[in-house]
């Protein structure tokens, strides 16, 4: 079983940040498992493998 | 605090001079000040010392160059600027609710892409979302 935190703070969270929170949150259907091993290392493997880097194409901010 | 130094004992300051002291292996405080943007070099040395203060434009560098949450730092600054009370209600405004698990997930993105700040583009949003396979 997942293991789930439902306890909240607040932080800042620059516009990047929050691109990527939302895109997590949307991939879980709410609440965002802690991250294990294996899946820190896919967070990993997508920015050391990406060719051009991530980064330097279009950012997509989930607009249609 | 004295008129010299009136930003002495202040959060930041103690806060600059204990993460300095940790990092002394890694990298001189001048390094640091350079990684910052710092055109003068002393200038670190001054806002740990508390003659100057620490401009809100060089937070983001600084955080980076010293591997802390800039969010932390931004705060610490603000304190020196406006006071507790008001940087934190200015904190709390702007700040976004989110739980230890997302702020994880977060801290892996900076962590993995070296601090980058990277958009999410849709290979990352794809990324992402085949995490989770879909």
């Amino acid at each position: 079983m997942e293991a789930t935190d439902l306890s909240r703070r607040l932080v800042l969270l620059n516009d990047h940040e929050s691109f990527w929170l939302d895109c997590l949150r949307a991939a879980c259907k709410g609440q965002v498992p802690r991250p294990t091993l294996a899946r820190a290392q896919a967070l990993r493997r997508l920015f050391s493998a990406q060719t051009p880097p991530l980064g330097t194409e279009e950012a997509d901010h989930g607009q249609p | 605090m004295t008129a010299a130094r009136p930003f002495a004992g202040t959060r930041l300051t103690r806060f600059l001079a204990k993460r300095i002291l940790e990092l002394k292996s890694k990298k001189t405080q001048a390094e640091i000040a350079t990684e910052t943007g710092f055109v003068n070099p002393n200038m670190l040395a001054m806002i740990k010392g508390g003659s100057s203060r620490l401009p809100l434009d060089r937070v983001s560098a600084l955080a980076k160059a010293l591997d802390v949450d800039p969010a932390r730092l931004l705060l610490l600054a603000l304190e020196q600027m406006i006071g507790s009370t008001e940087a934190q209600a200015i904190v709390s405004i702007l700040s976004t609710a989110v739980t230890r698990n997302e702020m994880a997930w977060i801290e892996a993105v900076r962590e993995a892409s070296d601090r980058s700040d990277p958009p999410l583009t849709r290979r990352g949003r794809a990324a992402i979302f085949s995490i989770w396979g879909k």
